[in-house]
Order: structure tokens, then C-alpha cells, then sequence
């Protein structure tokens, strides 16, 4: 068992904090979409990396235990999860349906427009997992052999991109359709978008979380087809 | 009191839960060739417990909200650790940003619009 160094409690503490204090000014500004506390915790993160001169990568590694934690709070979704699939009845094979084609267009999308744009290999697989939570992107990474770390944040980064887009969008296109907005965020934006929802729509985002959960093995199923598009 | 009691025997449960999906994992990995992420089956199993016995999810509420109202928290780091890409991303920054808004927003809205399209006829 690894005993925390002290920079490890003060980093994760910097971290929570952080996130504490954007979610409060969130809540000052009524959760404008830019005002996503993860985010703004980001970026009051690396500017007090900046201020101390404390390198990213030490912050990385210090923070690490907060990939466990991360790991907890992914679980713990699950709570919420049997009620909603109990709601959903007849409604879930069209729910998996619009899953399956949002997973599957996701990918595909990611890869053709970074053939499109020539990006190199690692990117290219990296953007092939885009669309599924960090978790899952990083064991289909190592499963693969593309890379994980890039692909952790540019699932992360997908995440921010769509917890700011999406939800204003889909409410707008159908405000009371609870579903489609959990199903549309969950699947393009995963964690981000599902914890972006937990704070605005909670009904929503038990959906995204579901829509989160299932995007995973649908995209392992994909990948494969996918790989002569990619090296 | 019964509240920290609760929040505690959930973190504990809920760590259970990881655990046993860190370990289907592993299984699924070796003998499957899948590679499926422990914590997404934890939450599964966590998800059919909570079903089968709704009186446990009852149980498993307070330590539940807990960690997912610190979910946002712990996606912190993989975003600061973007910066170490910081010369590979500047090089295609455009085109990323463009692939990242274009493919994500187009995707939420292909699935939302599946829903809807499907659903008279299968509601």
C-alpha cells in the first residue's frame, strides 16, 4: 500500500477545492453552460500550477488518486440506474438503437474527418474512442496499442465540448424530452456531459449515465471495423 | 447518525462494487479478449443490486450523491494533464477543435434525432 506524500493530499485537496469553488461560481452565474465547473476548475488548477511553478506532469502523477475516486464516482451512478431502465420499459430498445447509431456515427466521424485533415495515426486512434468515457478509452487504448494519455484528454476535452453545447441545443430542439437529452449528452459527451446534467437535469443525466454506461461496449464492438481506417 | 452510518456502509458497498467489476474485468480481458473497464461493470452490478433490492439503493443514496456531486472534481486532472500534449496539439490545434466540436455536437444531435424518429412506432 502507497502512503500519500504530502504533495499528493495538498494537490487532490487544490483539485476538490477548485472544483468547489467553480461549481459555486456556477451557481452564481444560474450554471451558465461556458461557466462548466469543470472546466473553470482546470483552469484554476494550472493557473495556480503556473503561480507555484509546479510542473504538469508532478500535478498528473500527484493527482492520481483521484483516478480511484473517479472510479467510486463512476459506480456510484449505477445507483440511480435501475429505476430509470424500470421508467424506460419498451422504450429501451429505441433508446439502445439511437445509442448504437450515436456511437457508431461518433467514430466514425471522429476518424474520417481526421483522415480528412491528415492527422497522424496516434491522433487518429485516439479520436476513434472519443465518443466513450475515459475509463473505457484508455483499456481500448491498451487493448489496441494506441495511445492512452492522449486519448484520456481528448475524451475529457470531447466531454467539456459537448457539456457545453449539447444540453442548451437539445433542450431548445425538444425542452421537455428528458430522455433524448440524457441519451444525445451521454453519448457524445459521457462524464462531463452526465455530471454537467446532474447539476441542471437529474432525470437526464441517470439516462446519461445509462447512454455513458452502454457507449463503452458498443464501442469496443466497432473498433475493430474501424482499424483499417486508421493505420 | 443513521446518515454517517449509511454514507459509510455505501462506501463501502460501492467499493465492493469496483472491486468485483476491477476483478470481471480482468476475467473478461483473459477470456474474452474484451476490454471492458472495471468500474463501468462495477456500476452495472451496482445497478442490478439496486434493482433486485430496492431497499438497498435506499441504503447506498447518501454515499452515492456524495461521489457523484465530486464527479466533475476528479475529471480535473486528465484535463490539466492535455497540457503535456501542448506541442503535438498546437501543431494540429484547427483541425482538433474543429473535429472535437463538429463530430461531438453532430453526434448528440444523430442520436437524439434517432430517438425521436423511431419512437411513434416503437413507443
Amino acid at each position: 500500500m502507497t502512503i500519500p506524500t504530502l504533495s499528493t493530499i495538498a494537490l487532490s485537496l487544490l483539485t476538490v477545492l477548485a472544483f468547489i469553488g467553480a461549481r459555486g461560481a456556477a451557481r452564481l452565474v444560474r450554471q451558465h453552460p461556458l461557466a462548466n465547473p469543470t472546466l473553470l476548475g482546470a483552469l484554476i488548477v494550472g493557473a495556480v500550477l503556473t503561480v507555484m511553478n509546479i510542473e504538469v506532469e508532478t500535478y498528473v502523477i500527484a493527482a492520481r488518486p483521484l483516478g480511484g475516486a473517479l472510479d467510486l464516482a463512476i459506480v456510484a451512478l449505477g445507483v440511480g440506474l435501475a429505476p430509470r431502465l424500470k421508467t424506460l420499459g419498451r422504450r429501451l430498445w429505441r433508446a439502445a438503437a439511437a445509442l448504437i447509431a450515436g456511437v457508431a456515427f461518433g467514430m466514425v466521424s471522429a476518424v474520417l474527418l481526421g483522415r480528412l485533415f491528415s492527422l497522424p495515426p496516434p491522433f487518429l486512434e485516439a479520436l476513434s474512442v472519443k465518443t466513450v468515457s475515459s475509463g473505457f478509452a484508455i483499456a481500448l487504448m491498451e487493448a489496441t496499442g494506441g495511445p492512452p494519455p492522449l486519448a484520456a484528454g481528448l475524451v475529457v476535452a470531447t466531454g467539456v465540448v459537448g457539456a457545453l453545447t449539447l444540453p442548451p441545443l437539445l433542450i431548445r430542439f425538444a425542452p421537455h424530452d428528458d430522455i433524448g437529452l440524457g441519451l444525445g449528452t451521454g453519448t457524445a459527451a459521457h462524464i462531463v456531459g452526465t455530471d454537467a446534467l446532474m447539476r441542471t437535469r437529474r432525470e437526464a443525466a441517470v439516462v446519461a449515465a445509462l447512454a455513458m454506461a452502454m457507449a463503452g461496449p458498443v464501442a469496443a464492438l466497432f473498433l475493430p471495423m474501424l482499424r483499417p481506417f486508421i493505420g | 447518525m443513521q446518515r454517517a452510518i449509511d454514507l459509510m456502509t455505501g462506501m463501502v458497498v460501492i467499493a465492493m462494487a469496483a472491486l468485483a467489476g476491477d476483478l470481471l474485468a480482468h476475467l473478461a480481458a483473459r477470456f474474452v479478449s474484451m476490454p471492458l473497464p472495471g468500474p463501468i461493470l462495477g456500476m452495472v452490478l451496482i445497478a442490478a443490486m439496486c434493482g433486485l433490492f430496492p431497499s438497498i439503493a435506499a441504503r447506498l443514496h447518501p454515499a452515492a450523491a456524495l461521489l457523484t456531486g465530486l464527479l466533475g472534481a476528479f475529471i480535473v486532472p486528465p484535463l490539466v494533464g492535455l497540457a503535456l500534449f501542448a506541442a503535438e496539439i498546437a501543431a494540429h490545434g484547427p483541425a482538433l477543435a474543429f473535429i472535437l466540436i463538429v463530430s461531438t455536437v453532430l453526434t448528440g444531435l444523430v442520436t437524439v434525432a434517432i430517438w425521436r424518429i423511431i419512437g411513434p412506432r416503437a413507443a
